[in-house]
């Protein structure tokens, strides 16, 4: 008896019985005390005790304690500890990404059907054009990876921008996506391939491939295309790589992302580190779960680029130069076009903490966006009476010390996250995004709230918004240093030190704003439309004109 | 320049270790030639193509000449007689004409050139990996490798070069004969299979060289001090310098829990670990039975105990009177 009452006051210091509960909703049903529960049959059962002990893990890599049929949680307090056991897999949830890293994951999945046959043929495609889009006027044809109406996130919101912006240039806008998705890239040829087609929003319907290239050759008098490829993504580079050969004023290539360097195109190495995307033959594209992928991919790549010398948009130079340094791919020029403006009020700042310094992640509990970063600091300074934990999002990460706040941003909604930060009085946003960021709206949407950003030097494009506006952020080394920043109590100063302003976050118009704004744009735009149009959408002279 | 030969030793069950090995010695190294030395035979109706594995040429263990053959089966378990005929392997391909002879352990994995290796034996006659080539500095590190090396022999016999010069030869026949008789795992008697031995090479042979390349057979035993990271250029380094091969030991196993000790908070680590299980997966060997060794049980399916192994290495009797010792009913050993 005495044994028991020892273990069970031992174990009630270590058994988190909140945590306990949560997890096994069949011994909250049941009224059981978590500790004895735990202590007669829970480890048994393989239940953890708390987050920080694996019942799995410890009686799987101490084999003598497995043999010995002694609880492991006692095990590890009375001697494990001692002698340098680990209480739980280390570094677990990195190994647990590399774990599960596939190509098939990340690509959205194919499986193996042929694409559907289309509800358009070439005559009734032609026809409809003919009409809706006459061939002595420029069309802008924009290749993306899904159907914009349908989905949303950065590429979406840019996609649905531009052809507004365009609209409002007097230009129709042709979006093409896949039909169906396919594993990276589709391997069908163009009578095989069935595209997705909207025009200035609206769908069309399905087509074929070479049908849309049929329907595209406008012939003698036609006005000159625009060719803008998004995405590459479930689309055949080869097939793409056809509607170079139309009459084109321009060809497009946005770097959204990195997919014309690997088909991992965050550029994380086996899910779990950024790789800047190094020489396929080298080291680590060999051991990474993308290399044999990324050698294939990259062939097609290269044969599109061959065939399109594109000129290059990137939505940061911090993305453009990632790009330009990995991607070796031939290109006409580049050049950065920013996805959104940031329009802060210089009015009145944002007033200073009064209580606690909130602190906030934004977005999913995701590693790639540097989930277990946040939640190892929220779980260090819990207790800490300086500081409250959030998490705003769609999907909570239930992590101890940290609240939740549903967010979803819809395109109905789409200052919501602003408004959460705004509204919850969110000081301070820990932005620990693992991959190099190319346009990170959750770090614009931090600032249009007046919020600080606290980040690492890779995060691309939000390391350089830090940078850019020191009042509004610190750049930290690493999470030593991040710690180091809540521990030392270097956050109040730095907050109460400069003015942060709240203001909006303005969509820009993609193609459509470069064409406009930039000389080498403008040059383009004025094959496609009158110079009187130019002058007065723009409000910019054209030169030459 | 010289051929390398390179040669490993394996049985059934590590097939798919060989196959990787294979492969990535074969990435950097296309000229160089890989033999196996097979210390098994085939299950029944079980069929296999060893080129499929990319191994050039095969030497079964029966076809060494070794004396006494079913007594030298029967006494060691398949780590010992993996090992002890390592030696007469080497010999054998010294013998042929191999001017330069690379041993590797099938669960070792190439990441970079081992030409370095292959210029060592233009300078010396025999080139060694010790295990660790610093001090630990902590007491669980200090009694995991550096008390290990003690128990099991300062130099890792996953690795071992020789140049068929006549200080090379000379070594080759000694640790040969020597691995003819003593090669054991029997710590408290001062043996460790063919790896003890060596700790005496460097006193007994002038030519005998310590490799210092921190890449080189790189393991849990002394990751403490060669970190696994991957540069910005994408090499693999252990510690400051690229890594050459990694020495994979019971990565199913206890292997893992050591790599966990050692691995200095960093993943890339287990990312290599989950490259080579991906590797081994797709080089699975179909239709092995689980657990096969041709010489792990008597003629009747019954597994040999060590202690029975034992017993019959000891005594010269029985080995007179039971002259084939895996022979199973009415008079055999395994019912006396």
């Amino acid at each position: 008896m005495t044994d028991w009452t020892d273990e069970h006051r031992l174990l009630s210091s270590h058994v988190d019985t909140a945590y306990y509960l949560e997890a096994n909703p069949d011994v909250a049903a049941a009224g059981a005390d978590p500790v004895a529960h735990f202590m007669t049959q829970g480890w048994r059962e393989g239940r953890n005790p708390n987050p920080d002990f694996q019942v799995a893990y410890y009686l799987r890599a101490n084999g003598d304690v497995a043999a010995a049929g002694v609880n492991p949680l006692l095990h590890y307090l009375s001697a494990g500890k001692a002698e340098g056991r680990q209480p739980r897999r280390p570094l677990t949830e990195e190994r647990t990404v590399v774990e599960a890293a596939s190509p098939a994951r990340l690509s959205g999945g194919w499986d193996g059907a042929p694409d559907p046959e289309p509800d358009l043929n070439q005559t009734t495609l032609v026809r409809l054009l003919d009409r809706l889009a006459p061939r002595d006027a420029s069309l802008i044809v924009a290749f993306s990876h899904d159907d914009c109406e349908r989905n949303i996130g950065g590429v979406q919101n840019l996609v649905r921008a531009e052809a507004s912006a365009f609209a409002q240039l007097g230009l129709s806008y042709l979006h093409v996506s896949p039909q169906r998705p396919h594993s990276f890239h589709s391997e069908f040829p163009a009578d095989r391939t069935t595209y997705s087609l909207r025009l200035n929003g609206k769908r069309l319907g399905a087509t074929r491939a070479s049908d849309l290239l049929a329907a595209l050759r406008r012939g003698d008098g036609g006005a000159p295309l625009v060719l803008v490829v998004h995405h590459l993504l479930h689309h055949s580079p080869e097939v793409v790589a056809q509607f170079t050969e139309l009459d084109l004023a321009t060809t497009i290539f946005w770097v959204h992302d990195f997919l014309s360097v690997c088909p991992n195109y965050v550029l994380l190495r086996n899910d779990v580190s950024f790789c800047g995307g190094p020489p396929e033959d080298s080291g680590a594209c060999t051991i990474c779960a993308y290399g044999r992928d990324r050698a294939r991919s990259r062939e097609r790549i290269r044969r599109f680029f061959a065939a399109a010398a594109p000129q290059i948009l990137a939505p940061s130079e911090s993305a453009l130069s990632v790009w330009r340094k990995a991607a070796g791919l031939p290109y006409r020029a580049a050049a950065v076009q920013p996805l959104a403006r940031l329009n802060l009020s210089r009015t009145k700042p944002r007033e200073t903490p009064s209580g606690p310094i909130r602190v906030a992640h934004l977005g999913a509990p995701a590693m790639l966006k540097g989930w277990p970063t946040f939640r190892g600091l929220a779980a260090r300074f819990a207790d800490d009476p300086r500081y409250r934990f959030y998490q705003l999002g769609h999907t909570s990460g239930r992590a101890r010390g940290v609240e939740y706040a549903s967010v979803s941003v819809t395109r109905e909604t789409p200052n919501a996250m602003i408004d959460a930060i705004t509204e919850l009085g969110i000081d301070v946003i820990v932005n620990w995004s693992i991959c190099s960021e190319t346009f990170c709206f959750a770090a614009f949407e931090s600032l249009a709230a007046g919020a600080a950003i606290v980040t690492h030097p890779n995060a691309g494009n939000v390391t350089a918004l830090v940078r850019e506006n020191r009042q509004h952020g610190l750049v930290v080394d690493d999470e030593g240093g991040l710690h180091a920043l809540f521990g030392q109590g270097q956050l109040a100063p730095f907050l109460s030190a400069g003015d942060r302003f709240r203001g909006s976050l303005i969509p820009e118009g993609g193609t459509a704003t470069w064409l406009q704004e930039t000389m080498d744009g403008r040059a383009v735009l004025r094959r496609l439309v009158r110079t009187d149009r130019i002058e007065a959408m723009s409000g910019i002279e054209v030169a030459g004109g | 320049m010289a051929e390398v030969h390179c040669f490993t030793s394996a049985s059934y069950a590590y097939l798919d270790r060989v196959g990787v090995l294979a492969e990535t010695l074969r990435r950097r190294h296309p000229d160089w030639r890989l033999w196996l030395c097979l210390v098994d035979r085939e299950p029944p109706g079980f069929s296999v193509d060893l080129k499929d594995y990319g191994i050039a040429d095969v030497v079964r263990v029966t076809e060494l000449g070794i004396p006494h053959l079913q007594r030298e089966l029967f006494t060691h378990d398949v780590v010992e007689l993996c090992t002890s005929v390592k030696g007469q392997m080497l010999c054998r391909l010294l013998e042929g004409g191999a001017d330069k002879v690379i041993y590797l352990d099938p669960d070792i994995a190439v990441f970079n050139s081992l030409s370095g290796i292959e210029c060592g034996l233009d300078e010396h006659d025999v080139l060694l990996t010790p295990h660790q080539l610093q001090p630990e500095e902590t007491t669980p590190a200090i009694l995991d490798n550096e008390v290990g090396s003690l128990k099991h022999g300062v130099y890792n016999l996953g690795f071992l070069a020789v140049a068929s010069t006549p200080g090379g030869r000379r070594f080759a026949g000694w640790w040969r004969d020597r691995l003819r008789d003593h090669c054991y795992d029997d710590i408290p008697n001062g043996l460790f299979t063919d790896q003890r031995w060596c700790d005496l090479a460097p006193a007994y042979f002038d030519g005998v060289h310590v490799v210092r390349d921190a890449g080189c057979n790189v393991a849990s035993w002394n990751l403490s001090n060669r970190p696994i990271s991957i540069t910005e250029g994408g090499v693999i380094c252990a510690g400051d310098v690229p890594l050459r091969f990694f020495h994979f030991t019971k990565v199913s196993g206890p292997g893992e829990t050591m790599l966990e000790r050692y691995a200095s908070g960093r993943v890339e680590v287990f990312e290599l670990l989950q490259w080579y299980r991906g590797r081994l997966a797709a080089h699975k060997v179909p239709g092995l039975p689980g657990g096969w060794y041709a010489y792990g049980c008597y003629d009747d399916g019954t597994p040999v105990p060590r202690a029975h192994r034992r017993l019959y290495r000891d005594r010269a009797d029985l080995q007179e009177r039971y002259p084939e010792p895996f022979k199973a009913g009415y008079s055999a050993f395994e019912s006396a």
